[in-house]
Order: structure tokens, then C-alpha cells, then sequence
């Protein structure tokens, strides 16, 4: 099957995940709410009665940095290790919704009713954990020995050099292969969990083998079908950056006098605004894993699988 | 064959070229107290210098003077043991020395010795020399030596001495040494100390000031003229102090070039076969307008002569990778030369000379008379001082510690300070605020390495951090209050006024020697009023020119240009380490509607209710608020500050508190309820430890809050995305 059609067909598929996509979509909204409250808490209990509060409403001053993480010792550290700490959980969250929205293709594939997206969800959670600890295992290695270890050796071996474009280079080079590599894990462990619900039976690391075996056969076009929708989610942050009207958002965030509405309605536009930018992330999520569906499935009949 | 007449014929033009610049500087010391004649050899293999000089040295005080002392600053890199070594236990150069394990011990080190040292034609001295340590009770510190003479030195009297000397170079951890075949000349010379005569620096009897060489301090030395011949590889550059007077090709496949000047207090120099040397003329009347001198002439009252500067030869030794810096070096040195030379008198000297050494080489950012060390990278962001900040920082020593030459060792924040204030002064005026972010190939990022909060290293295997900055928009970085979170981390850790190798550690000398120096000059301009606070320090360039000034000299200056006695304020910001901070606590608004409660009326005990007295006033046209201010000094130096109070219908009221009781409150009645009071609203105290509580909203604004809650949503809904991808 070409890359062509099974993106064309994965973009079909995905139009019928639209439970799945909401679910990733208000989920991950709820954790990152979560996950940035205190900071919400923070700037209000110290800013709320200072003028303070207007120049954040409006910009931003470093000088504002200055008295809060000085006055309020260690709230950064607390903020960070909060979030890290919701961005832990959410990783298996996700890998559990993911369930539910694979199901949903094999639900086309087969067609019948599948028993709920919920349902789904818990249906595959146990063998999508245990294929999350494969994958965070992979990442682990690649930022241990490439970032780190491959890191310390350019370190040193390049410490004596006098011209900054060859450390640079080398540098550069670094972090390409990091990217790479992990790249490449993001790549087998996409595949290994759409194998895991089509498969249906297969274990956690069945699926893993599996689709190591397809990725390393077929790279070219294994890696075509996982970029090319991933690509459309990371240009909707190239749009948000280029189409966002800061400056419109920036000196509307003020009440002028009579005009109370102002100022929430254009927090709820900026919202709006940035949602529409997760969703549209979300669906293209989804349909990477569609993409790679139609092709696995293709490739399978034509394997006599 | 050919090639070598060619290189002989060349050299020649080129020393013709350079003798006939000339010299155009004229001496402004009638009798030196130092004079160097010296010759120095390089020997790029063995990482020595082979020198020797005549040192004619006078003795200005009435004192009969029994000994000489000398600084070795190069046996502090002798071993582990020299006190700059100790002193440095936990600091990254100790930390670089351990990384260079592998490295032969001999490369690694520096010494040197007085090979020779006789008077000439008198004794031989070599052998009466001995290591003293006036600053601790280190007895292996080599870096300060004392002869005592057979004959002490008459009052008012000139030795000469001839000196021979070797110099080994250290693999440069700190300002000198060598990299590959980059070589950071520096406090390589046995340098005689200072003697000072009773009442100078407040001194009570006359002494020697030779100050061992500490991890934290720098130098200090007398005028005089160094006319230096230093012999490198034929294919080697050379950068040096004063002006390039000749350059001599020698049979055996060396150069010699002569460097000459007068009216400094040191030398040194650089040498690298890949350097590019790029020269450009400072014109100064290409870049000072006619109307910013007569701006500055008319500030300081005086004739636009003499406000008016010189055109200076800028020599750049630069990097060959560096090559698209080059213009900003010279903006930024010419910006120097400009607001400097505006500001504090004309820059005199006919030369500078500026290093941008190789990355790890430890060698830049330095200051030398008429030579700095600043430092790029082949890529640097567009909207970063860098290089700027450090040429004009460095540049800026040219006055402050050059020109008007404080004990550093005593008083670092005498010229590291004073430059604090003034470079951010100069950036400002040159280039606006910097910017938050960085400009990579078109493309705004937040710049990293600010704003940002540190990732725990595990799981996340060292990714470092997370920015926090602004997204994608420049937010300014006021050089006013630069560095003050540093300032404040620090702040109870020292006195500002100390000895350099006396404060608790490297953060400590560096904040009360930079950062809140320049934080609390900024506050005094406020006190001042900048036109006052630029002829204070104009004042005080011009008088201490070629001279040794201590704190009570500026707060002297101070005292007589200000026409008003600022002790206090000295007081308050230089001898203790206090913080200063000024909060508005809290303030209210009630109507008053008149009677509430039990009052007796016509004999009678009449009952009033709240909402009885609410219902009038709301009808009355002639309403009243009472609104009251609670202003608090929650710091501990005080301080003068305004108070200014806004209604909500629009009026303003400034008032002016001493600042000296714990708190003080303002009571206002009027037909308007109070919406804000601000303490200190012009945030004068740029020192302030709290800016966020100088204010006070009568109402809770929630929408800084609400929108960048939004905001860290959004950037950790797509961390928690690329997370998801993981899974
Ligand atoms: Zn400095």
C-alpha cells in the first residue's frame, strides 16, 4: 500500500474517532489545568492587590520574576516539580485513552459495534501499560546513552578545540542523533501499540517485536506514514505562532471604564483560540495512528497475515 | 630566498607605517614613580618568557624607605598551596584543574623568578630575596617578595634596578596563561608593589601596599611608563598595551615589536599566529553629534572643548571563526569610547587594543591599561549584549580602575561597581533594553537561559529546563535593576565596603563588587537627580585621574557636588548589609454617612442603624469616604520615600515620608474612595527587595492571574502532548 492512500484512508479512519479525540483532547486539558493551578494561585495571592497585576495583564517584567521568586522562596521549584509530577501521570493516561480509540478502527475493520469507548479503554489498559514501560525503558536508553553518555565524550573531546564551528558542529550533530533515536523509539512504540489492539490477543511484547520487525523492513514508508499527519499537528503550533494577535490580545486584556466585558471576553477568545489549537493537535494524533492502521492492516492482508 | 627579502622589505614598510602614527599622547605625570625599559622573549614551546628590565622607581614620599617589595603573581599558579589556590578550593577554576588530569603537571603550572635583581651599578640584591605573606599566615605563598636593602632609599630618592626574570605560563585558568598557541600575557612580570605615604588613603604611616594574589581580588599599582620590546615567532600577531612604536624582523625568525606607554599601571599583551588584527579609527566627530556636546557641556557647565574627545586607534585581535562579530566589537567599543568619553572626559590614550580569545581559553573579559579581553562566540543572538556587554564593561575599566586607579585588592567595588553603573548606562544609551528572547535563524525563542526552572534530573536524565519566558515577544531587560535577584540572594551575606579576599565567598565579592553597587548607584541617581549624579561622577573621574581613591574620596565628592551632606545614605547602603524594602500594607475606603449607634439627642438616647446612615449617604449628593493608607518599612535601612495615592476618580495625592518609624498612615476624606497608594511609585530604591508590594489595589485584579494561567495551560497541554507521545 502507498503512503498516499493509507493516510487518505487513516483520515477516514479518524473521522470516526471522534469520541477518542475528544476524550485525549479534554483529558489532557484537565491534567495541564491541574498541573498549572498553583501557578494560577501563586501570581493571584501574591499579584492580585499589587499594580502588579495590570502589567502582567497586559506584558510581562522581569523585575515582577525578581520579587516573586525571591519573596516567595522556592514557588518555581514547587510549580516545576508539580507539573512534572502531572506529566508523569498523564503519560499512562494517555496510553490507556489510546485503547479506546484503536478499538474504534478494529471496529470499522470489522464491522460491529464496539462496547463503548470506555469500555475499549480498560479492555487494552493493562497490555498498553506494560508496552508504555517497553517504550519508556527505549527512551531512557537513548537519553542515558546519547545525551548523556555520547554528550560527556564530545564534552571532553572537544574542550581543547579553539574554533567554536567545529564544537558546534559536533554539538549540532549530538542532537540530531538524540532527536533520531528518539524519533525512531516514538516510531516503533506508535506502531507497536496499533499492532497491540489489531492484533487483538498479542501481548505487550508481541507487539513491540512485531512492529520493531515491520519499522526495520520497511522503514521508508513505515516512517512516511507517522510523519507526514504528525506534521500536520506540529504546523497548527506554527499557525498559532504566526496568526495568534498578541498585540491585540495584550492591550484588550483592560477594562476600559464602562466596558467590564472586555477583558474576559478576550481571555475567552485567547482560550478558545489555544484549544482549537489542542484539538486540532489531538485529531491529528489520532490520525497518525489511523494512518499507521491502514497501512499495517494493508500490509498484513497482503502478507496473507 | 626571495620570499625572505620580501618579508624583510615588507617588515620594514610596515615599521615605517606604524612609527609614523606617531604618538599624539601627552604625559599628564610630571615625575612617574614607575619606569619600565624592558625586552621580553616568548618561547611558544617551553610557555616561558624570558625578560629583563631597568626599573626606575621614586620614591614621592618623604619616607626613608628600608625595603622593596615585589608582586609574583604568577606563583599563584605555582601550586595548590599558594593562597589563590587555597582560597579557591571550591570554585570552577579548582574544578577545571581536576579536568585536566591527563595533562602533564608542567603544562598545567605557572611560576616565575627573579632571576636576577641588582641595583645598577650597586649591589647585587638576588640573594636577599624572601617570600612574605602580609594578608595570611600562609608561609608557601610565593606571590609577594621582599628585599630589605643594604641601603634604604632617601626620602625623595630614585632607585634603578636591573631585573631578570623567567616567566612560565599556566594553561590559563584565570586571566593569564596560554592555550595552544594562544598566549594571555598578564601579571607576568615581577611588579614592584605600592608604597604609600602617611595620609595618603587615609593612611596613618607610610607602608608598603603589596597584597598577596587571592582567588577574589584583583591589582593595584603606580603610574609610571613601560616601553616594553617583546620578541615572538615571525608568524605570531601581537596585541599590547600602549602603542606599537616599531617592529623589527630579527635574523633568527623572530619579530620584535616595541610598545610604548605613558601614564599607566600595567602591561600586557597577547600573542596567536591565528588571530585576525583588525584596525579602525575611533573618529570622534563622526560619531558625537553637535548637539550631544553642547548637551553635555551645557549638564556640566563647561566649554564644549572640553567636553569634546580624540580619535583612538582600535586594534581588534580577533578569532578567524568570529569573523561576523567584528562589527560589534568595534559598535560596541566605539559606544565606549563615545558615552565614556561624554560622560567622564575624553579617553586620553592614542591605542586600545582589544583580545577576543579562543573559547575555554579563561582569558577573557579582563581589563588592562589600553588592552581588555572581551569574548563572543561565532553565533551570537542578535538581541543579547554579547559582545557587547563585556567590551563595554571591560572597555569601561579604562576609567574606572585605568584612569582613576583604586586599590582593587582593598576596594574592588570602586571600579567593578562604578563600571556596573556605568556600562548598564552606556548599554542603555546605546542600545536600548536587551531582549528576552533569541533570534535563531528568524525564528524568536525564548532565550534559555533565563527564566527558566530547572527540571529534577531524574526521570528526565538531565534535559536541564523548562523555559518560562514570554513566549515569542521581546520583553526588556532593564539594566537598572540587572542582576538584582542575585543581589537579593545574596544580600545578608557581606558587607558592601570589605577587602576582596574577605568576603565569605567568590558570590559574596562579586555582588557587593558589582551587582549592588551598581543597584544602589542607580539609587543614588535617583536621589540625585541624573544630571547632579553626572557631574558627581565626572567630578570624581576628573580629580582622581592618575591618583588612588578610596570610598571616602567619592562620598566626598558626593557630599561637595550634591551641595547637600549624603552620609546617610552611604550609611545606609554601603557599611551594612541590609535590606531595603518599602510596602504599602493595605488600604481601605468607608462612607461616611454619619451616625451609627447610641447617641444622645435632645436629651434622649436615639438609635441610629448601619443601614439608616448607608440609605442617607447613598442620597446625598455631598458623600464622603474615608480612605486610609498603611505604609510600612518592612526593610531594614532607611530611607526617604514618596507615597503617592490614587482615587477613583482620577485625583492623585503625593506625600513624603521619612521612611524611619516602622509605618506610618494617611487618612483621607474625600467625595472618591481610594483605588491605589503606591510607596516609593518612581521605584527610586532600585535596591527594593519587593516592588510588587510598593503598591496596593483597593479591589483584587484577577486578570494577570486568569491570563497567564491560560497561557502555562496551553505551554503544558503541548508538554503533556509530546509526553502522550511517548506512551
Ligand atoms: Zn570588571
Amino acid at each position: 500500500m502507498s503512503v498516499r492512500s493509507a493516510i487518505r484512508q487513516g483520515l477516514h479512519l479518524a473521522g470516526r474517532a471522534s469520541a477518542g479525540v475528544w476524550a485525549l483532547f479534554l483529558a489532557n486539558l484537565a491534567l495541564a489545568a491541574i498541573a498549572t493551578e498553583p501557578v494560577y494561585h501563586g501570581i493571584l495571592s501574591f499579584s492580585g492587590h499589587s499594580l502588579a497585576a495590570r502589567m502582567l495583564a497586559t506584558g510581562f517584567s522581569p523585575d515582577w520574576l525578581t520579587d516573586f521568586s525571591f519573596n516567595g522562596a522556592g514557588a518555581l521549584d514547587r510549580y516545576a516539580r508539580w507539573i512534572a509530577a502531572v506529566g508523569l501521570l498523564s503519560i499512562p493516561v494517555d496510553a490507556v485513552l489510546a485503547g479506546g480509540v484503536l478499538a474504534r478502527f478494529q471496529e470499522a475493520d470489522r464491522g460491529h459495534k464496539s462496547s463503548g469507548y470506555f469500555r475499549d479503554c480498560g479492555r487494552y489498559a493493562g497490555r498498553l501499560l506494560r508496552l508504555m514501560l517497553v517504550g519508556l525503558i527505549l527512551y531512557w536508553l537513548v537519553l542515558r546513552l546519547l545525551h548523556q553518555s555520547l554528550g560527556g565524550i564530545i564534552n571532553r573531546w572537544t574542550a581543547d578545540w579553539l574554533d567554536d564551528r567545529t564544537v558546534f558542529a559536533a554539538n549540532l550533530g549530538l542532537g540530531a542523533l538524540v532527536i533520531l533515536g528518539l524519533v525512531f523509539v516514538n516510531l516503533v512504540m506508535d506502531y507497536a501499540q496499533v499492532r497491540l489492539v489489531m492484533d487483538d490477543e498479542s501481548s505487550a511484547i508481541a507487539s513491540f517485536l512485531g512492529s520493531l520487525g515491520l519499522t526495520l523492513k520497511r522503514l521508508r514508508t513505515v516512517f512516511a506514514v507517522y510523519l507526514l499527519p504528525s506534521l500536520g499537528g506540529i504546523s497548527l503550533l506554527l499557525l498559532y505562532r504566526l496568526l495568534m494577535p498578541w498585540r491585540f490580545i495584550n492591550s484588550h486584556t483592560v477594562n476600559p471604564p464602562g466596558r467590564g466585558w472586555q477583558e474576559p471576553l478576550t481571555l475567552a477568545l485567547l482560550f478558545a483560540g489555544q484549544q482549537a489549537v489542542m484539538f486540532g493537535r489531538f485529531w491529528f494524533r489520532v490520525a497518525t495512528w489511523a494512518s499507521e492502521w491502514s497501512y499495517v492492516r494493508a500490509w498484513k492482508s497482503q502478507m496473507g497475515r | 630566498m626571495g620570499a625572505k627579502v620580501l618579508t624583510v622589505l615588507l617588515a620594514s614598510c610596515l615599521s615605517v607605517a606604524v612609527t609614523a602614527r606617531g604618538q599624539t599622547y601627552r604625559s599628564h605625570i610630571a615625575h612617574p614613580i614607575v619606569q619600565y625599559k624592558m625586552s621580553a622573549t616568548l618561547d611558544p614551546l617551553n610557555k616561558t618568557v624570558k625578560g629583563h628590565y631597568t626599573l626606575t622607581w621614586w620614591n614621592h614620599t618623604a619616607d626613608t624607605i628600608p625595603d622593596l617589595y615585589f608582586h609574583l603573581y604568577l606563583n599563584a599558579f605555582k601550586n595548590l598551596d599558594s593562597t589563590f589556590m587555597r582560597e579557591g578550593t571550591v570554585s570552577r577554576r579548582r574544578d577545571l584543574l581536576r579536568s585536566w588530569r591527563t595533562m602533564p603537571e608542567a603544562a598545567k603550572w605557572g611560576w616565575v623568578d627573579m632571576d636576577r635583581i641588582q641595583v645598577v651599578d650597586g649591589p647585587d640584591l638576588t640573594q636577599l630575596q624572601t617570600f612574605v605573606h602580609p594578608d595570611d599566615d600562609n608561609a608557601s605563598d610565593q606571590t609577594v617578595m621582599r628585599i630589605v636593602l643594604p641601603q634604604p632609599i632617601p626620602p625623595h630618592g630614585t632607585i634603578r634596578l636591573a631585573v631578570d626574570f623567567t616567566s612560565k605560563l599556566p594553561r590559563a585558568i584565570a586571566r593569564t596563561g596560554y592555550d595552544g598557541d594562544y598566549f594571555l600575557v598578564a601579571q607576568w612580570f615581577p611588579k614592584i608593589g605600592v608604597y604609600e605615604g602617611p595620609g595618603e588613603r587615609g593612611r596613618k604611616q607610610g607602608g608598603w601596599n603589596c597584597h598577596q594574589f587571592h582567588a577574589n581580588t584583583e591589582f593595584y599599582a603606580d603610574y609610571g611608563v613601560y616601553d616594553v620590546d617583546l620578541t615572538v615567532p615571525a608568524d605570531y600577531k601581537v596585541g599590547a598595551t600602549g602603542l606599537t612604536r616599531g617592529v623589527r624582523q630579527n635574523p633568527d625568525g623572530t619579530t620584535t615589536y616595541n610598545q610604548y606607554q605613558e601614564d599607566v599601571h600595567d602591561f600586557a599583551w597577547t600573542a596567536s599566529p591565528r588571530f585576525l588584527k583588525i584596525t579602525r579609527k575611533f573618529a570622534w566627530n563622526d560619531e558625537v553629534k553637535p548637539q550631544e556636546l553642547l548637551h553635555w557641556s551645557h549638564v556640566f557647565g563647561l566649554p564644549a572643548d572640553d567636553v569634546a574627545l580624540r580619535d583612538v586607534d582600535v586594534i581588534l585581535m580577533l578569532q578567524p571563526d568570529h569573523r561576523g562579530v567584528e562589527d560589534r566589537y568595534f559598535r560596541a567599543v566605539f559606544n565606549g569610547l563615545k558615552y565614556f568619553g561624554l560622560w567622564y572626559g575624553q579617553y586620553p590614550y592614542d591605542t586600545l587594543t582589544v583580545v577576543d580569545p579562543p573559547r575555554h581559553s579563561n582569558t577573557g573579559g579582563m581589563e588592562y591599561p589600553t588592552f581588555i579581553t572581551a569574548g563572543s562566540y561565532f553565533w551570537p543572538g542578535a538581541h543579547q549584549f554579547d559582545p557587547e556587554g563585556v567590551t563595554v564593561h571591560e572597555f569601561g575599566h579604562q576609567f574606572w580602575y585605568g584612569l582613576v586607579g583604586n586599590n582593587e585588592f582593598e576596594e574592588a567595588w570602586l571600579d567593578e561597581g562604578f563600571n556596573t553603573y556605568s556600562t548598564g548606562k552606556v548599554l542603555e544609551a546605546a542600545y536600548g533594553p536587551s531582549c528576552g528572547y533569541e533570534e535563531v535563524l528568524g525564528i524568536p525563542i525564548p532565550n534559555l537561559s533565563w527564566l527558566s526552572v530547572s527540571l529534577p534530573a531524574f526521570p528526565f536524565a538531565d534535559l536541564g529546563s523548562i523555559p518560562i519566558g514570554p513566549y515569542f515577544s521581546c520583553v526588556p531587560m532593564p539594566e537598572r535593576t540587572s542582576g538584582r535577584l542575585f543581589y537579593l540572594n545574596h544580600a545578608k551575606d557581606d558587607d558592601l565596603v570589605r577587602r576582596g579576599w574577605e568576603y565569605v565567598d567568590g558570590a559574596s565579592y562579586v555582588v557587593n563588587s558589582y551587582t549592588r553597587v551598581g543597584l544602589t548607584l542607580r539609587t543614588l541617581e535617583s536621589y540625585l537627580g541624573e544630571d547632579t549624579m553626572a557631574r558627581v561622577m565626572r567630578t570624581y573621574q576628573q580629580r582622581w585621574r592618575y591618583r588612588h581613591p578610596t570610598t571616602r574620596d567619592f562620598i566626598d565628592v558626593v557630599n561637595e557636588v550634591a551641595g547637600r551632606n549624603m552620609d546617610w545614605f552611604f550609611n545606609q547602603f554601603f557599611y551594612n548589609s541590609d535590606l531595603t524594602d518599602y510596602a504599602v500594607a493595605s488600604i481601605s475606603a468607608e462612607p461616611l454617612g454619619g451616625k451609627v449607634g447610641i447617641y444622645d439627642e435632645n436629651g434622649r438616647k436615639v438609635a441610629h442603624s448601619e443601614r439608616e446612615a448607608e440609605t442617607k449617604s447613598a442620597k446625598s449628593a455631598a458623600r464622603v469616604y474615608r480612605s486610609t493608607v498603611l505604609v510600612k518599612r518592612l526593610g531594614e535601612t532607611l530611607a526617604p520615600v514618596d507615597v503617592r495615592i490614587t482615587f477613583d476618580n482620577g485625583e492623585t495625592v503625593w506625600e513624603q515620608w521619612d521612611g524611619q518609624y516602622r509605618w506610618t498612615r494617611y487618612t483621607f476624606d474625600k467625595p472618591s474612595r481610594i483605588q491605589v497608594a503606591e510607596v516609593d511609585p518612581e521605584h527610586k530604591l532600585a535596591i527594593d527587595a519587593d516592588f510588587n508590594n510598593n503598591s496596593y489595589l483597593r479591589d483584587v485584579d484577577g486578570t494577570g492571574a486568569a491570563k497567564w494561567y491560560l497561557r502555562w495551560i496551553f505551554w503544558v497541554e503541548n508538554l503533556f502532548f509530546a509526553g502522550g507521545f511517548l506512551a
